[in-house]
């Protein structure tokens, strides 16, 4: 990677995002955008930043274990100051993961639903979490963090008073979501204090393979602040309400990005242990018993839920908790395990969401007591929530099952006692997932929807069949071939059990 | 070529055919418009089967010369982290070669039958595709060299039986029917799940050994101590969970709610069997357990007494077979706790044969009876009184016995109510306590949204706006 080829990656969804004009309300503003034409336009980015961060992964060097690709973001005006980003192998799958989720964000949406506010906070999302991802110090990474935050919050609030529950979900996310910035900010400031030498306050680089000298006692307050964030953004309990609420009510692209990005699991790989490798443990087994009261309280909620969406929400939480217990066991299976369930969850879940979504824009309803018999008329999508939803419980063929393989040998040789209530959180999802595919698809509908009235329930479109196969193709080219992915994060697994604490 | 080589071959062939067959109508079924008919979708899978019917009969020739031993081969490596790794190796020992042309013929014989049987039916291409992902799961399964590996063929036949339950979509019991047995097999195969870490924890391996004791056999290891009891009866949980054992049997009943030719090849032929199978497979930890043994026999036991209660009740030709399948392969279990190995599985076989054939008669009992009965004249069909329902005690013996069959009677009608303890006592409180939670989680959404009332309703919120596509 010699040209400075991250930047233009994260930077290119920005620009697309800030050419886009207001043209739904009429407005006729020189130069504007239609807002098709908008959505044509930001998928041509991300498909561009799909190929830049495809380049990444081919041109990345296996055997090399640190940062790669180093670069400044003003290193294109000259300037070798200001953020910087780079690339290591844990983070690597994620380029193209975040980029292809965005893409779906963008060219699933019904037509009438693609305005260009939609589509600039897809785009806005999708550079705030490459920035945080490709982050290489502190600062850039919380910028990223809060970046990636900042427009499905602006977007709920914009909409408040137009739709119902529109304010109350930005006071969720502002209330859930804030809960984790402000810790991050705080402990951020704390180890810039601690890093700054001779009173001048630097960067504090996150691939400096050298730790900041605190004492014991902040070193613990300061991992219990990052800690918080982690859960938080990763909507583990008690912080969890608002995963469940956003698969409901939010907009379907919003939360598999949000979802989708990992952000808790980079702050904890990235910044917790290598920055603080010596507390890092007694923090890690709060946040394995906080995972395994989430995979277990997720997995019970789901199973009571009416409404489709809800119930995704929860069934998420709750197989996403797993990639945090991976996290915890610090060793080799864990980590690798972890990682591959990162790429693996981001697209079964999508998978899941836009399939109940789609459905729903056409019965007008995500009520499970008010659905069922679409399989006659919407086999394909059947079919494809089908695959998604075995992908996101672990089946064989995707990349969960190797995941959670690898997660359970972790869990045995560190925290036998995590085993069996993870094992039954997960068979506990599988049937509510296998129960809202029948309830939805299969029998007969038990209540009045749009079944019974005018407008056409219809299979799914060729851009909302093929948004679905490009996820699930990824999903299972993983799940088949999954060495390449755990080689590719080797390196990184093997430096992180070296920081080990 | 030599014999290890033809025997790797043909075995790849053995389950790899049916599993191209499932994909490539699985890539047909997803086309918008009908890309196969209805000939060459049924042709697809016959060929499929024929070939892994054929590679299987080679197989046998190749275990039947002078020389052979039993082989493991191995394939390729699936994935690696550290000492951890997913091998694909493949098995040729007695147990696999008596099995593989078992499973590849029955699966045949149903597949040609289901050609006249779903003639004309909408599902009738979906009916072949899971078919065929049934043969490969369940060939696979026969197969495999390590339970990691037989997991995932497991897994296979689980989703590929539980989709052909519910495979008239359009009514509402085969859809529930079919929602219990996913959820019977999931909760169970959590047990395999559970040993295969386990067993790598334990020994470091969880591939199957050449057992000392039958040495034409590769088995599960030994484990001895705690670790091994519990490893033993998470196999167990697995096993019941697919053989429809006490106390998880109940789903099996309802399972017949799916097209007769997947009833009699999955509930009848090979899919019941499974669990039979596994614990063979495992037979040094079940020895090594004497806990784990005895809880086999009293499944088996106690499944068959059930069963057996049962089945004089039933009024539907379907139903009695469930039942009666049910009790034969809790016997079957039952020789595995007294280790009685060969006959476990000579019993296997003959029994799948047995009960595959009779359920696929079942449907043309009826007419054959009536037709039999017109041609010898003994009764006019029309003024045929109706036979009283079987077990009824009507006429029984006097006393204590008259009241002890009556209670029997009643029980067996509810079948022990199984169903009943399940839904009241299981089922009921966790979703009972799920649905307490969710109030309290709306209660306390609610605060976050006071004030939105006066808002008309909008389902969606954070931008994305409800419409047609």
């Amino acid at each position: 990677m010699t040209l400075p080829l991250l930047t233009p990656m994260v930077a290119l969804p920005v620009v697309v995002a800030a050419l886009l004009r207001d043209v739904d309300d009429g407005a006729s503003a020189p130069g504007a955008l239609r807002s098709h034409r908008a959505r044509l336009a930001a998928a041509a980015a991300l498909l561009v930043a799909l190929a830049l961060a495809l380049n990444a992964v081919r041109a990345f060097d296996l055997a090399h274990a640190g940062p790669q690709g180093v670069e400044f973001v003003l290193g294109w005006l000259g300037l070798s100051m200001g953020p910087r980003l780079a690339v290591d192998s844990i983070v690597l799958p994620m380029l193209p993961v975040t980029v292809l989720l965005a893409l779906a964000g963008i060219v699933g949406v019904p037509a009438r639903a693609a305005t260009t506010q939609h589509t600039r906070v897809v785009l806005l999302t999708c550079s705030g979490t490459l920035l945080m991802q490709c982050a290489a110090d502190l600062d850039t990474f919380v910028v990223g963090w809060c970046a990636s935050l900042l427009p499905a919050w602006f977007s709920a609030r914009s909409r408040e008073g137009l739709d119902r529950g529109a304010g109350g979900s930005a006071r969720v996310l502002a209330v859930y979501l804030g809960l984790g910035a402000l810790p991050l900010v705080v402990a951020a400031a704390v180890l810039h204090v601690a890093s700054a030498e001779g009173g001048a306050m630097g960067s504090v680089l996150l691939y400096a393979q050298k730790s900041v000298e605190l004492d014991p006692d902040t070193q613990e307050w300061v991992l219990l602040l990052l800690g918080v964030a982690a859960l938080a953004r990763k909507g583990m309990v008690p912080l969890h309400s608002w995963v469940p609420r956003l698969a409901e009510r939010g907009s379907v692209a919003l939360t598999t990005q949000l979802l989708g990005a990992h952000a808790g699991v980079l702050l904890l790989l990235r910044v917790a242990m290598p920055l603080l490798p010596d507390a890092s443990r007694a923090v890690m087994v709060l946040i394995a018993g906080a995972a395994v009261l989430s995979a277990s309280y997720g997995a019970l909620m789901a199973l009571g839920q009416r409404n489709l969406r809800r119930c995704l929400g929860w069934v998420a939480m709750s197989q996403s908790s797993l990639i945090l217990l991976g996290v915890t066991t610090l060793n080799e299976h864990g980590l690798a395990g972890a990682l591959l369930q990162c790429v693996g969850f981001s697209l079964a879940f999508a998978g899941v969401l836009w399939g109940a979504y789609f459905v729903e824009v056409r019965t007008g309803t995500a009520d499970l007591a008010r659905l069922g018999g679409l399989v006659g008329r919407m086999p394909v999508a059947a079919g494809l929530f089908f695959v998604a939803a075995a992908a996101l419980v672990g089946l064989p063929g995707s990349m969960g099952f190797v995941a959670d393989e690898l997660l359970m040998h972790a869990a045995l040789s560190t925290r036998p006692w995590i085993v069996a209530p993870v094992l039954l959180a997960t068979g506990l999802n599988a049937i509510t997932l296998y129960r809202a595919y029948t309830s939805t698809f299969l029998g007969r509908p038990r209540g009045r929807s749009r079944l019974d009235g005018p407008l056409p329930v219809t299979e799914l479109v060729p851009r909302e069949r093929w948004a679905l196969i490009g996820l699930l193709t990824f999903m299972i080219a993983g799940g088949v071939f999954p060495q390449f992915l755990l080689a590719l994060r080797e390196a990184g697994v093997s430096a992180l059990i070296d920081l080990g604490p | 070529m030599p014999s290890v080589e033809v025997l790797r071959v043909s075995t790849c062939v053995v389950f790899g055919a049916p599993l191209l067959a499932a994909a490539t109508l699985g890539v047909a079924s997803l086309a918008r418009k009908r890309l196969l008919s209805e000939r060459v979708a049924g042709g697809i899978a016959r060929l499929a089967l024929g070939l892994s019917f054929a590679a299987s009969i080679v197989c046998v020739a190749v275990a039947l010369q002078p020389s052979w031993q039993p082989v493991r081969m191995p394939l390729v490596e699936w994935f690696r982290v550290g000492d951890v790794a997913f091998e694909i190796a493949l098995l040729g020992d007695r147990l696999t070669l008596v099995l593989l042309p078992l499973v590849s013929g029955l699966t045949l014989l149903a597949t040609y039958f289901s050609g006249s049987y779903l003639h004309r039916d909408a599902g009738f291409l979906r009916f072949h595709l899971l078919i065929s992902l049934f043969a490969a799961g369940m060939l696979w399964v026969v197969a495999s060299a390590s339970l990691e590996q037989l997991f995932v063929g497991w897994e296979l036949v689980g989703v590929s039986s539980a989709l052909l339950v519910g495979f008239f979509q359009e009514r509402r019991a085969p859809t529930q029917a079919a929602v219990k047995v996913f959820t019977t097999y999931r909760l169970c195969d959590l047990g395999i799940l559970l040993a295969v870490p386990a067993l790598h924890h334990a020994v470091g391996s969880a591939e199957l050994t050449l057992s000392g004791a039958e040495p034409a056999v590769y088995r599960l290891p030994a484990v001895a101590g705690a670790a091994g009891t519990w490893i033993a009866l998470s196999i167990l949980l697995g096993a019941i969970g697919k053989s429809a054992q006490l106390p998880a049997g109940s789903w099996l009943p309802r399972a017949m709610e799916g097209p007769t030719p997947s009833s009699a090849l999955f509930y009848g032929g090979i899919s019941v069997h499974a669990g039979v199978f596994l614990l063979l497979r495992s037979a040094p930890l079940l020895e090594a357990s004497p806990l784990a043994r005895v809880l086999v026999g009293l499944c088996g036991l106690a499944t068959a007494v059930y069963a057996a209660l049962v089945v004089r009740v039933q009024s539907d030709v379907k139903g009695t077979l469930a039942f009666a399948t049910m009790a034969q392969v809790g016997v079957m279990f039952v020789e595995i706790a007294v280790g009685l190995y060969t006959l476990a599985l000579v019993h296997l076989v003959s029994h799948a044969i047995l009960r595959l054939y009779q359920f696929l008669r079942a449907p043309s009992a009826l007419s054959d009876a009536l037709a039999i009965d017109a041609a010898l004249g003994l009764v006019d069909p029309s003024q045929r009184t109706a036979p009283a329902r079987a077990g009824a005690p009507a006429q029984g013996p006097t006393g204590r016995f008259r009241v002890l069959r009556r209670y029997s009677y009643r029980i067996a009608l509810d079948r022990v109510f199984l169903d009943t303890l399940q839904t009241n006592w299981l089922l009921g409180p966790v979703l009972a306590l799920s649905r307490w939670l969710e109030r309290w989680e709306q209660r306390w959404m609610e605060r976050f949204e006071a004030d939105d009332e006066a808002v008309p309703q909008e389902p969606e919120a954070l931008g994305a706006p409800r419409s047609q596509p």
